[in-house]
């Protein structure tokens, strides 16, 4: 009976000493797996390596010689003493293993619950893995009704779409109001660190028009010309106001930079435009009365990171549900691979019935010669019907006891089969 | 069309039962659910349409001259707008919506006892003019609910984002801009429609039989609804406006109609 095997080291129970050591980049674990397989009773494997886990998946006939040659693979690979890694090594076998290879590829076992990358790395590794023919039957199923299930969960679930962190929830707040943001025209308050930072990113985000503000007009030019962007004085700031969409501050200041007395005179102008403006500055740039006017989206850092935090649980909640639908899966899987074990058996039970019954019809036509073609076509249609009405019931059979080896060798006796190796 | 009202039953609980996936699906965001919902609209839709076509072809006629007809039409009309909307940009829970305010109007269209207010023939096709004038009505209508329809989420979406309450609902809305920018393509498409159907209707008033009275409460009505949704567009083309204070206007100008549509009909002579 073959077994599923995973040995790893993991983020949250390996020291990162370790962890940095027992890597294996995308241009060589192909070979890492092929020779993986050459280690005996090794007939498959599959190696996840990604900046959280390093994670080795093998099938194996024998679990205790297969956790072996794994941890010796990785002391040979390494050039690590067994005894340095074994203790931070999480070992899972058969239906364990399989029900975190599920829930790791659906984001479930990830820092951020429901994140997509994990399962875009699973694939990538399985494509390698056949690429250097280190997977057959049984992991390619396995890989491919994993990567269906996780995929089909984010299409469903939608676990991975809430934003969690701070500038993620900032920028998807911004789409909210303005859908697309790359022709929006965002002013920057503020030319220090944060600023340039936010620069980066909207830069990164394909936003084009941006203005940056500063107390010192030199800064703020040196800083736009290194962003390609427009700069003005924060003293100045009424005469940009009314094209503005986006206001992202970040100033050291001690008093409001924008209050609702300079904005107020501006709503007629901009005719129930939106503005949407984050204040991450602390203490606050953006004075909190410019809530009170229309069409004003205003967020600061503590409305940000309560977003943060709810999207946090929402995945979370979304997550334990997901965690119900493993197990049926997990049921579908260990009937494919009672399946998988009963097929020679069932091909040789088919292979005995169907010589027999031919055997019956040669001897029938031998005994009766002046059968004619009809009469034969007849006799051939019933004889098999016999056989399959037969056997159906022991087909159905044979394939619930797949698991065990026992009851298959039993099945087999019965019926007195011999299958072609 | 009216009289085969079991049929009518029939798909009024295909549309209930696919509103009521969509619920769960806008209550728990389940996935099932609007694939059910989805399907049965699609079946409900599907039924009605193949009645429309049926008794266009085969029997000649059309059945509109009452209100419960009408409303069926107009039901249907909706449905099909939002359908196609939805297939071209979609907007989420627009169909929804749709759905519900079709509903009850279908519901509405039940509970006015259609037993008694079917005209034995409808309206036999020679009545161009007359079908024409509602056709176009009806068909304005539809888009102007649409536009009510995603003024509302706008509003809603407006509110959320102003409160930063409700994120659950806040991520699941379209954004701001978009339910703008629609609410306004479909008044675009609704007026020009509202404006030919206004014409068609004072036309088919003086060459039928029938009086026509220009101090007539629905005249004065649709003429009124007209020029505000004119307001509308020119607050919007040529002053620039956007956004919340015309989402309101939208929505008023649309409950006028509303208005319009049932209580000034009751004050009136003409057909519904």
């Amino acid at each position: 009976m073959m077994h599923i095997l995973s040995a790893g080291v993991h983020y949250e129970k390996t020291p990162i000493e370790i962890r940095e050591k027992i890597v294996f980049p995308a241009d060589t674990s192909g070979e890492a797996m092929k020779e993986l397989t050459t280690f005996s009773h090794i007939h498959e494997s599959v190696i996840l390596s990604t900046c959280n886990r390093t994670e080795i998946y093998v099938s194996t006939d024998d679990v205790e010689a297969g956790f072996e040659a794994i941890e010796q693979f990785i002391s040979e690979k390494f050039s690590i003493d067994v005894t340095a890694f074994k203790p931070y090594l999480t070992y899972m076998r058969d239906e364990m293993a399989i029900l975190h290879l599920f829930r790791m590829a659906t984001g479930l076992d990830s820092l951020v619950i429901g994140e997509t990358q994990i399962l875009g790395q699973v694939k990538d590794a399985l494509s390698i893995a056949q690429n250097h023919k280190s997977t057959d039957k049984l992991f390619n199923e396995l890989f491919k009704r994993v990567i269906t299930f996780a995929k089909r969960m984010h299409k469903e679930t939608a676990v991975g779409e809430q934003a969690v962190s701070v500038s993620y929830v900032a920028v998807e707040l911004a789409r909210k109001v303005f859908g697309d943001i790359k022709d929006k025209h965002v002013l920057v308050i503020g030319a220090g660190e944060t600023g340039e930072l936010t620069l980066k990113n909207l830069q990164g985000a394909g936003v084009t028009k941006v203005t940056v503000a500063n107390r010192t007009f030199e800064k703020a030019a040196q800083l736009a010309d290194q962003y390609r962007s427009g700069a003005v004085a924060i003293n100045q700031l009424e005469g940009v106001l009314g094209e503005i969409d986006i206001v992202i501050s970040s100033t050291a200041a001690n008093d409001y930079v924008l209050t609702k007395e300079m904005i107020e005179p501006l709503q007629k102008q901009r005719k129930g435009r939106p503005l949407f403006m984050i204040d991450i500055a602390v203490p606050r740039d953006l004075d909190p009365g410019l809530e009170a006017l229309d069409d004003i989206f205003l967020y600061d850092m503590d409305d940000l990171e309560l977003i943060v935090q709810e999207n946090m649980q929402a995945r979370r909640k979304i997550a334990d549900s997901v965690e119900k639908r493993l197990f049926p899966e997990l049921a579908s899987f260990n009937n494919w691979v009672a399946m998988l074990d009963a097929v020679p058996v069932i091909k040789a039970l088919l292979k005995k019935s169907q010589s027999i019954q031919e055997q019956t019809l040669e001897s029938i036509q031998r005994k009766i010669p002046d059968l004619t073609e009809r009469e034969i076509k007849v006799l051939n249609k019933h004889t098999k019907s016999i056989v399959h009405q037969i056997l159906e019931e022991p087909i159905q059979q044979a394939k619930t006891m797949g698991r065990s080896v026992d009851d298959l060798q039993k099945f087999r006796d019965i019926f007195g089969l011999e299958e072609e190796s | 069309m009216m009289q085969s009202m079991w049929i009518f039953e029939i798909i009024l609980f295909i549309y209930g039962l696919s509103l009521v996936f969509y619920t769960i699906d806008l209550k728990k965001n389940n996935w099932a659910a609007k694939k059910a919902a989805t399907g049965l609209l699609g079946l409900a839709w599907l039924m009605q349409s193949f009645m429309i076509v049926f008794e266009l072809i085969y029997m000649q006629r059309l059945s509109l001259l009452t209100l419960n007809e009408g409303i069926y039409i107009y039901g249907w009309i909706l449905l099909t707008i939002s359908l196609i909307m939805n297939r071209i940009f979609p907007v989420r829970f627009i169909v929804f919506f749709a759905n519900l305010f079709a509903f009850c109007m279908f519901w509405l269209a039940i509970s006015l006892h259609p037993e008694y207010q079917v005209l034995e023939k409808g309206i036999q096709l020679q009545h161009e003019i007359l079908i024409a004038h509602i056709a176009f009505t009806i068909l304005a209508y539809g888009f102007l609910t649409l536009s009510f329809l995603l003024a509302i989420m706008y509003l809603v979406q407006y509110r959320l984002l102003k409160k930063k309450k409700g994120f659950h609902w806040l991520w699941r809305l379209s954004n701001l801009s978009e339910l703008d920018t629609y609410s306004f393509s479909f008044v675009k498409l609704g007026v020009p429609f509202l404006f030919l159907g206004l014409i068609l209707g004072v036309v088919w008033g003086h060459f039928s039989n029938e009086s026509f009275y220009w101090f007539d409460m629905k005249t004065i009505g649709s003429i009124s609804v007209l020029l505000v949704y004119l307001v509308y567009l020119v607050l919007r083309w040529t002053r620039g406006y956007r956004g919340r204070s015309l989402s309101i206007l939208n929505s008023a100008t649309f409950l006028i109609l509303l208005v319009n549509f049932f209580l000034f009909n009751t004050l009136s002579n003409f057909h519904f």
